[in-house]
């Protein structure tokens, strides 16, 4: 083949530069938390919920495991999936209950949340 | 339901993260899929650099440039995770080339790269950055990125030729 690796590569780089990125993707995986709840829940309740859980860890360290040591048992959320991509539907309150294995043994945490204003 | 104090505390610091990361994950994305050449390893650099940026937060305001600071956070990401999960490329990427075979050759090239190759050759073709900007991104003397990026060149030639 004659086509020049280097040519080749830039229209590759060309294409990757037009790539549609993934707006939020349902993408549950069970084995890193901050993982799962920033990549599942794209938006503003989504960092909410990732700055609770993070300060979480990061006031009570002595109780609270590193973050890849926590599995998300259980993520239930009423009409939050939706809610959290549009803006005006995110200011309504939704609920998270999380189950957490932790070192500790189970944690769960309930919250509620209507955008960042909660 | 009792409304969790730090929740709420945290709502303006959670906001300028979140307008970040909306401005910045397709930037990051499309890097990351410069770099890996699979979309399952681009989607989790991006996850990886979001929470990094995240716990990195009060840093924010204070950033000249967030997005060189998030591009260096990226490679370190890219090359952390060391290998590339194997993954068919987005449609929308193979629609817009012109030559999808052509396409899925380079993304298996690139593949066999090392990773610190891979991030060399994107920062360079893919980012066009000069070789300061690379040395500083990559935090290695300018040489070294004049000498790694003639290897990256010369390995990713003898792989394509080789196929």
């Amino acid at each position: 083949m004659n086509t020049q690796p280097e040519d080749a590569l830039k229209r590759f780089y060309e294409a990757c530069a037009h790539a549609q990125a993934p707006a939020h993707a349902h993408r549950i995986q069970p084995h890193s938390l901050g993982r799962n709840v920033v990549w599942a829940l794209a938006g503003p309740a989504a960092v909410g919920l990732m700055l609770g859980v993070l300060s979480l860890s990061e006031r009570r360290p002595s109780r609270a495991p590193a973050l890849s040591a926590m599995t998300i048992r259980q993520l239930r959320q009423d009409d939050a999936m939706d809610s959290v991509a549009d803006p005006r539907r995110s200011q309504r309150v939704g609920q998270f209950r999380i189950c957490l294995d932790t070192w500790h043994g189970p944690m769960s945490c309930q919250r509620r949340f209507s955008s960042c204003n909660a | 339901m009792r409304q969790i104090g730090w929740f709420g505390a945290q709502a303006k610091e959670s906001d300028e993260v979140d307008n970040l990361l909306r401005e910045l994950r397709p930037r990051i994305y499309r890097l990351a899929l410069a770099m890996c050449a699979s979309v399952e390893s681009a989607e989790d650099i991006v996850q990886e650099v979001s929470l990094r940026l995240i716990r990195s937060r009060r840093k924010l305001p204070h950033l000249q440039d967030p997005w060189a600071w998030t591009r260096r956070i990226t490679i370190r990401c890219v090359l952390d995770s060391r290998s590339v999960a194997p993954c068919p490329l987005p449609q929308d990427l193979i629609a817009r080339c012109s030559d999808p075979d052509e396409t899925l050759r380079v993304a298996a090239t690139l593949a066999t790269l090392s990773p610190d190759h891979r991030v060399i050759l994107a920062l360079a073709i893919f980012e066009g950055l000069s070789y300061e900007e690379m040395s500083e991104a990559l935090n290695i003397p300018v040489g070294s990125v004049g000498s790694r990026l003639n290897q990256a060149r010369e390995r990713f030639r003898t792989l394509w030729e080789k196929d």
